[in-house]
């Protein structure tokens, strides 16, 4: 597993300023491409010092470091949830067999590659508007890997598109690529456009609403939040929209 | 004993070599005894050069032979320097590639050449000073400087023989020369005003650590400044007394350029000075003199708004150092330009405290650069410098958005990782376009380089993962390199070898871009054809089935093998022939004009 960057420097979570400072000069004295006598060993000490340098000019940075806090929890518990599913995944799965369910047995490696091929062939389809068939393969794609948002929210907007009800199906599919990949604010625009699709303008607004607490401010979120009518909400968000109303 | 490694402060006016012996710093004297070289070069007609004391007494008699500050040029573009070309008395030139030119006596050098020529210069007084071979060197740059100005510098130091072991930045050398021996902690601000550029850097000093906190500056203020500021004055004044413009006159210009420097100096430890410049032009009544005094209180009202251009930058090392004025408990002064009264008052207003003196504003860069070269051969073990990069760097998105990958002020070396996608289906090539600055707008920053990252396996757009690696080395130097991660093709440059690589390929690239536009419009229309007669085999497949007892038999058996005809042509790819086809079948069952009729608007509605 990668180190995080409180790892690379040899700190505790909750060192103070003062002490990453001084873990990077010690490592620094220690790793320091100058430190180093032969060109090889100079090369090797500039590309591990190059990664203390990362982690520090991070952790030297308190807006940096709160940020890098979050995401680095949010892995975590992800990463706790995901251990727990393993065990059901392993089992034997019943029925739910497709035509494109080839993979099955197939090694993880080779079932990801299936994913990818048969989720570009849907997107082949998806684009050239034929999103019945794309809706199948994007399937497929999801059936040999299930963790890859994308795959989902494309299904979610193929099934959407292609007219033919599943409207449940399609917001299940991008909530799971929402939950699988929060910081891509795309999926939750994904979300509110499925909502307004239908008319479910209340959802619409919660859902670029929701949006907003990542990206504060995301041009597109509030465009459509000004165009639904929407200024209820957090009020600091609805502070925003009411200033960019009076623009 | 290892060989000599030199530090050497590379100048706009004047430049300095340093060595360290044992643990001590000295400054090599030059030949002529002097222990600052003019960073000069005088180019005689038969293409000789001479550099320095000599070439600088030249200018007056021959102002279009001899080179000065040619630091304000070096790594720069013509199209960047249009404003200034008048500053320059001698002929410069642009060449295809944007690269600028000196022409002298039809020769034209670089300004790599030309900076070689004083680096040439400080590496012999280093060699007769030591009496041994000198061709390793460590040479300063402003903090200030971009990538491009660095790469420069460093090609300058190859033509001049010298292996460039490190470029460092002349504030943190500043610092070094402060803090050798000292072992205190604290934070220590440099105020480095030159004599063509303007840095300010914070650091802290941790026992021999000196990390860099920020850096802020000015590529383009300095003493050369102030000087062009009174040789504007007295040359109006002299215009309003006679009519007459010294601009005609490359002579009077030199004169009046020297007068200027000199009033300068002169006005740092005099309250007042005298201006004589006789005989200095001529009409018809014979020739004209200028004289008058010039108080230091005018001199500084002229200078106002130049200093109050060194503001700013303090105001952003400190914010981005995240500081208050209050917290540096030292501020070193380096560089001619501090010498003079108003620039120490500003520096004391702006940090609340008087500015140290313990170092000698003119050698302490050279010293620092020293110093820097005992740490690399190892005489110095403990000392080490931690500094960052002046200016952001990324490449550009769609839609013209600047991406940083490394933001100021990081400390340096370091590298960082970031993946892209493409934007177009099939696209099998990307380019990427590295650029530095602060701005969001990426035409608004300084291009570095680009480069193109091809074989990309035909995929939908979004598909592929481009994974871009920016990595600075220790002399704040970039390098980039860019790999599909799917594929595994990749391409990397070293930013400095751009203009050479990639000259005459961007009409290449635009083609290229243009014949992809082609190749998606054609993919997209095929496929929507390919689609319209699937529906339509759809569509004969049921008519038959349905009205199968209703046709006659030979039409049955061609429209049978009409069909096959054209499933064949779909799987072959074969629009020609399944148009063909489409058409037969088309034509066959327009003999049951209703039934079919009525059968298509069921099928289709």
């Amino acid at each position: 597993m990668e180190r995080n960057y409180y790892q690379i420097l040899e700190v505790s979570r909750d060192a103070s300023e003062k002490d990453i400072k001084r873990a990077y000069h010690r490592l620094a004295r220690e790793r320091h491409p100058d430190k180093g006598t032969t060109p090889q060993q100079i090369k090797h000490l500039q590309e591990e010092f190059a990664l203390i340098s990362t982690a520090y000019n991070v952790l030297k940075d308190k807006d940096k470091r709160a940020e890098y806090d979050t995401r680095l929890q949010k892995e975590e518990t992800k990463r706790a949830q995901e251990g727990g599913e393993t065990a059901p995944i392993r089992a034997p799965a019943a029925g739910g067999t497709t035509a494109v369910a080839a993979g099955k047995g197939a090694p993880a490696r080779e079932r990801i590659a299936i994913a990818q091929r048969a989720f570009a062939k849907g997107t082949q389809l998806f684009n050239a508007g034929d999103y019945v068939r794309a809706t199948e393969f994007f399937e497929a794609a999801i059936k040999n890997n299930e963790t890859e948002a994308l795959y989902h929210v494309k299904l979610g907007l193929a099934v959407m598109r292609s007219r033919q009800g599943g409207f449940n199906r399609a917001v299940s599919a991008i909530q799971r690529a929402i939950e699988l990949d929060p910081y891509n604010v795309d999926h939750r625009l994904a979300l509110g456009e499925i909502y307004e699709t239908v008319g479910s303008t209340s959802l619409a607004i919660k859902a670029y609403q929701d949006l907003l607490k990542w990206d504060a401010t995301n041009a597109k979120a509030i465009e459509r939040l000004v165009a639904l009518g929407a200024g209820t909400g957090q009020s600091f968000f609805s502070k925003i929209i009411g200033r960019l109303k009076r623009r | 004993m290892s060989a000599p490694i030199v530090g050497i402060d590379l100048g706009t006016t004047n430049s300095v070599v340093a060595i360290l012996r044992g643990e001590k710093p000295e400054v090599i004297p030059n030949a002529e005894g002097n222990k600052t070289t003019p960073s000069v070069v005088l180019c005689e007609p038969n293409g000789q050069t001479i550099v320095g004391e000599l070439a600088k007494r030249q200018m007056l008699a021959r102002p279009t032979e001899t080179i000065r500050s040619i630091k304000r040029l070096i790594g720069r573009r013509f199209s960047e320097i249009q404003s200034q070309l008048e500053r320059f008395p001698y002929s410069l030139v642009g060449n295809s590639q944007d690269q600028i030119r000196v022409k002298i006596h039809d020769v034209e050098r670089s300004p790599e050449e030309i900076s070689a020529e004083v680096l040439q210069k400080m590496r012999a007084s280093a060699e007769a000073f030591l009496d041994e071979d000198v061709s390793q060197a460590v040479v300063t740059v402003p903090a200030y400087f971009n990538d491009s100005q660095r790469q420069s510098t460093k090609r300058a130091g190859e033509i001049a023989g010298l292996e460039v072991l490190r470029i460092i930045n002349e504030p943190t050398a500043a610092a070094l020369a402060y803090g050798l021996g000292k072992e205190r902690t604290e934070h220590v601000a440099v105020f480095d005003f030159g004599g063509g550029t303007f840095d300010i850097s914070i650091l802290d000093l941790d026992q021999d650590i000196y990390e860099v906190r920020s850096t802020c500056g000015d590529t383009a203020l300095g003493g050369d400044d102030i000087d062009r500021l009174l040789f504007e004055f007295i040359r109006n004044e002299i215009g309003e007394q006679t009519a007459l413009d010294i601009n005609n006159d490359p002579t009077a210009v030199q004169r009046v350029m020297e007068m200027a420097e000199k009033v300068k100096c002169e006005l740092s430890t005099l309250e007042s000075t005298t201006i004589n410049l006789p005989f200095i032009v001529a009409d018809e009544t014979g020739p004209r003199h200028y004289h008058r005094t010039l108080a230091r209180g005018e001199f500084e009202k002229m200078c106002a708004l130049l200093f109050e251009r060194l503001l700013d930058p303090c105001q952003r090392a400190l914010s981005d150092a995240r500081l208050r004025p209050d917290e540096v408990s030292t501020v070193l002064l380096v560089g001619g330009s501090t010498r003079i009264p108003a620039v120490r008052e500003l520096v004391r207003k702006f940090f609340g405290r008087e500015p140290s003196s313990s170092v000698n504003p003119d050698e302490a860069v050279a010293v620092g650069a020293a110093i820097q070269a005992g740490v690399l051969t190892g005489s110095l073990r403990e000392v080490l410098l931690l500094d960052v990069t002046p200016l952001s760097l990324g490449i550009e998105l769609q839609g013209g958005v600047f991406a940083a990958l490394i933001p100021r002020n990081s400390s340096i070396p370091t590298a960082a990782k970031k993946r892209f996608t493409t934007v177009r289906d099939n696209q099998s090539t990307v380019w990427v376009h590295v650029l530095q600055g602060e701005r969001k707008q990426a035409r608004q920053n300084r291009t570095l380089g680009h480069f193109c990252l091809t074989g990309i396996p035909p995929t939908p757009r979004e598909i592929p993962e481009i994974e871009v690696t920016f990595s600075i080395d220790a002399n704040g130097i970039l390098s980039v390199s860019a790999m599909d991660v799917t594929s595994g093709a990749s391409k990397s440059i070293n930013i400095e070898s751009y203009l050479q690589t990639i000259a005459g390929d961007p009409d290449a690239l635009i083609e290229e871009a243009e014949r992809k536009a082609e190749e998606d419009r054609r993919f997209l229309r095929e496929t929507r054809q390919k689609m319209r007669y699937i529906r339509s085999l759809e569509m004969f497949n049921s008519f038959v089935n349905r009205y199968q007892g209703k046709l006659d038999e030979s039409d049955l058996a061609e429209i049978k093998k009409s069909m096959i005809r054209l499933d064949i042509a779909l799987t072959e790819n074969n629009l020609a022939t399944a148009e063909e086809a489409d058409k037969e079948l088309n034509e066959i069952c327009n003999r049951y004009s209703e039934l079919f009729y009525r059968h298509k608007l069921g099928y289709t509605a």
